[in-house]
């Protein structure tokens, strides 16, 4: 039962893998005939990719609960990585689909991404791609709570690592995710796993000295009450 | 930078793949773009053509992956460090690229992903190879690895954005070059800043090559605890335990296996399981490598051959008959074949205490190697059956003769060595390489005191003589080229003696091209030479 349910993810997301391609291909096609890009060829790409992400996250997760998940553990230049990240935001905020359908409204919400200048170190190691995952999944979550801005950061921590920081102006965390519970309320407000999965990914980077990353959540962001989640690196 | 006047080529064994992939990197801007369906025919345009990227889908069917085709083709040279190599990968070969051990790719990128992504990811690596190329150009094939230290103390002076993929490669550099303490200072300076896996194993190799066999041991099990999937520690924690205990060398291979269980890796398990004497390991790990690389590109006798051994070693003689009789089937008849089926049949019987079936087996792989000139592992096959069938004299005499011409292979000496291990005459093996070794050497330097002391004349008959029987000692080759380049330059230009020089100099960067002594003789001979001699390209 667990290997076949490790294949149908594995067989769904290779089928999304293809139908995203050929969903841009449609869309180029679609956009040399038509001098409006086809809203509904946009959409079903934002879908695709939406979905994608989900199986990614259930697929680790479910790694995890059975002890096979690895993570890839390499040197990436920080600003790379945090244009990757940006851009990949970038493009599906481009994309406005009622909220009904996932998506976001809010588009007009700023921001600001900055790396500290007392992060000395240009490469970190670490897994891109699960921790891109991580933050992307807390920087929407940032834009859909967030007011009018969400600041994004990078900052050094005392003891040697590196923390990714995203605050939004909204309401904060329910007492119960500050808590560390995974509650209804959570799966109410988005994808309630993104977090333990956060949890998960930064808990698994480590050192030969022992130490681990590890996720923070507060409710002080911009000094007004709004969610604060933090990724530490070691 | 413009990706227009870039060429790429791209290997994918579905033809659904390969058109998308070929539609994003056309959006990308590279028009230049050949396809391989299968790593045969990427190795082929590999071998004609230079492309300033590869893009490798990870899985290539037929049991074959492109981390297996991107280890064969760095080994063999036949990629240049300045070419890129993009690994395309679902989530399932992700784990085992990004982990890749010895040779990774420059880039790996996870499907699904837009041209976009994929355009970013070939800048990328393209700026990379062009800042890095003055490291690369000395880092090919005839390349010199002092000169690429060199570039890399240049390149770190600058500080550019690419000064910790230089130190990298300056690490690994010095470590190549035999200079551990710069190596494990740099590794220092480097985790000093922050932690990463690959300067701890860099360090922990280090710790090797200084003897400090026991701070490395435990430098690389706390990596695994931090990295549990950084494949370059087991690797090198296995290699380091092989020497100490080789039994837990296997149980570190069975644990990297788990984290990727490529073919190549289970060949290595083989090959443990069978010194540690572990058989039915060694009989599991084969039968899979020989039923996933059945139709594959780096299917092999050796595979077959010890899958036998493993079965006949248990007392499985049926099974062990079968894996021989399999071959025919699977590979295409050729004296090689041939002999070695011969030469592993006699073991089988020899094993199961049936002589006469033994010595016609022999009878006949001793008889192709008489007719045919083979391969040094089936020459070395017909040795082993020798020894099983009691005529140590014979198996001598057949090992004698390769260790003389392969004098310089360190890989070959040891599976010579591996041979008498399985003799049971592990002190008789050294005792033969040892001779073997001290009468090259004798023979060089008679040579060359002969050369010295004018009678050049006999000096190049000696060293002709050599040459001819040990086609593979680029040493002798290397000599006999220095010999006749003194004598036409004593007794004015010679065309004979010079385009004989030029044959044997082609022979020694055919055999050995890191010779220490080639690059001094190479250079003679470009100063030699008349303009209608023969072009030497090294």
């Amino acid at each position: 039962m667990d290997a076949l349910v490790a294949a149908a993810i594995h067989d769904a997301k290779s089928t999304l893998s293809a139908l995203g391609v050929w969903l841009s291909e449609a869309q180029r096609e679609f956009a040399a005939q038509s001098a409006k890009p086809s809203q509904a060829l946009a959409r079903a790409t934002a879908m695709a990719d939406t979905l994608s992400r989900q199986m990614v996250e259930l697929l680790a997760l479910y790694r995890a609960g059975n002890g096979s998940l690895r993570l890839a553990v390499e040197d990436h230049h920080l600003r790379d990585f945090l244009a990757d990240l940006m851009g990949e935001l970038a493009a599906s905020r481009s994309v406005t689909l009622p909220e009904e359908e996932g998506g976001e409204t809010r588009a007009a919400i700023a921001i600001h991404a900055n790396i500290a200048t007392t992060v000395t170190a240009d490469i970190w190691a670490f897994d891109a791609y699960l921790v891109k995952f991580a933050l992307l999944d807390a920087l929407r979550n940032a834009l859909r709570h967030g007011k009018r801005q969400v600041r994004f950061s990078l900052l050094p921590e005392p003891d040697g690592s590196i923390r990714f920081s995203i605050e939004d102006d909204g309401d904060g965390y329910p007492d119960a995710i500050l808590r560390g519970e995974e509650t209804t309320e959570m799966r109410t407000s988005g994808s309630g796993l993104g977090l333990s999965f956060a949890r998960l990914i930064a808990a698994r980077h480590a050192t030969t000295s022992g130490r681990h990353g590890r996720l923070e959540l507060t409710n002080d962001g911009f000094d007004t009450g709004g969610a604060h989640f933090s990724l530490i690196l070691p | 930078m413009d990706l227009r006047n870039k060429s790429a080529l791209l290997i994918d064994d579905i033809p659904e793949m390969r058109t998308a992939v070929r539609v994003q990197l056309s959006n990308a801007g590279i028009e230049r773009c050949e396809q391989a369906r299968n790593i045969k025919e990427a190795i082929d345009k590999l071998s004609l053509n230079r492309y300033d990227l590869i893009v490798c889908d990870y899985n290539l069917g037929q049991g074959a992956d492109g981390q297996q085709f991107l280890e064969l083709v760095r080994r063999k040279k036949l990629l240049p460090m300045s070419t890129g190599f993009l690994m395309i990968t679902g989530e399932t070969g992700y784990q085992q690229v990004s982990t890749a051990a010895e040779y990774a790719p420059d880039d790996y990128l996870l499907k699904p992903f837009t041209a976009e992504l994929l355009s970013a990811r070939l800048q990328r690596i393209l700026e990379n190879k062009e800042a890095l190329k003055a490291v690369y150009r000395h880092m090919g094939a005839n390349g010199d690895l002092n000169k690429a230290l060199a570039a890399c103390e240049v390149l770190i002076d600058e500080k550019t954005r690419y000064t910790m993929e230089v130190m990298r490669i300056k690490g690994e550099l010095l470590l190549a070059t035999g200079k551990s303490a710069e190596a494990l200072a740099l590794y220092d300076v480097v985790l000093k800043q922050r932690a990463t896996p690959w300067a701890e194993v860099g360090k922990a190799l280090a710790y090797v090559a200084q003897g400090e066999d026991e701070a490395a041991q435990q430098l690389l099990n706390q990596v695994l605890v931090a990295y549990p999937n950084y494949l370059a520690a087991y690797d090198s924690l296995a290699n380091l335990m092989m020497k100490s205990d080789p039994p837990a060398a296997q149980k570190v291979v069975e644990q990297a296996l788990k984290i990727a269980p490529s073919t190549q890796r289970l060949r290595e398990l083989g090959t443990i399981a069978l010194n540690n004497k572990d058989f039915s390991r060694a009989e599991d790990a084969y039968r899979v490598a020989v039923e996933r690389d059945r139709s594959g590109f780096f299917k092999s006798h050796d595979d077959y051959a010890a899958l036998a051994r493993s079965c006949a070693e248990q007392g499985k003689t049926k099974e062990a008959l079968t894996a021989v009789k399999e071959m025919s089937r699977h590979f295409t008849r050729s004296p090689e074949l041939a002999a070695r089926q011969a030469a592993v049949e006699s073991q089988i019987h020899s094993r199961a205490g049936d002589p006469e079936a033994a010595a016609a087996a022999l009878i006949q792989a001793l008889g192709l190697r008489r007719e045919s000139g083979l391969d040094v592992a089936t020459t070395l096959e017909i040795a082993q059956a020798c020894f099983a069938a009691g005529k140590a004299e014979e198996a001598k005499q057949i090992i004698e003769a390769v260790a003389e011409d392969h004098q310089e292979n360190d890989k070959i000496m040891d599976q010579i060595r591996s041979v008498f291990k399985v003799a049971e005459r592990e002190d008789e093996g050294v005792q033969l390489l040892d001779n073997t070794y001290k009468r090259m050497v004798r023979l060089n330097n008679e040579a060359v005191t002969l050369a010295k002391s004018g009678e050049l004349e006999k000096a190049i008959a000696m060293l002709e003589q050599a040459a001819d029987r040990w086609q593979n000692n680029a040493q002798i080759s290397i000599n006999a080229a220095q010999a006749l380049m003194m004598r036409s330059h004593k007794e004015g230009t010679d065309m004979i003696f010079l385009t004989q020089a030029h044959r044997y100099l082609m022979r020694a960067i055919r055999t050995n091209a890191e010779h220490p002594k080639l690059q001094g003789a190479v250079e003679m001979y470009r100063r030699l030479a008349p303009a209608d001699a023969p072009l030497l390209e090294f």
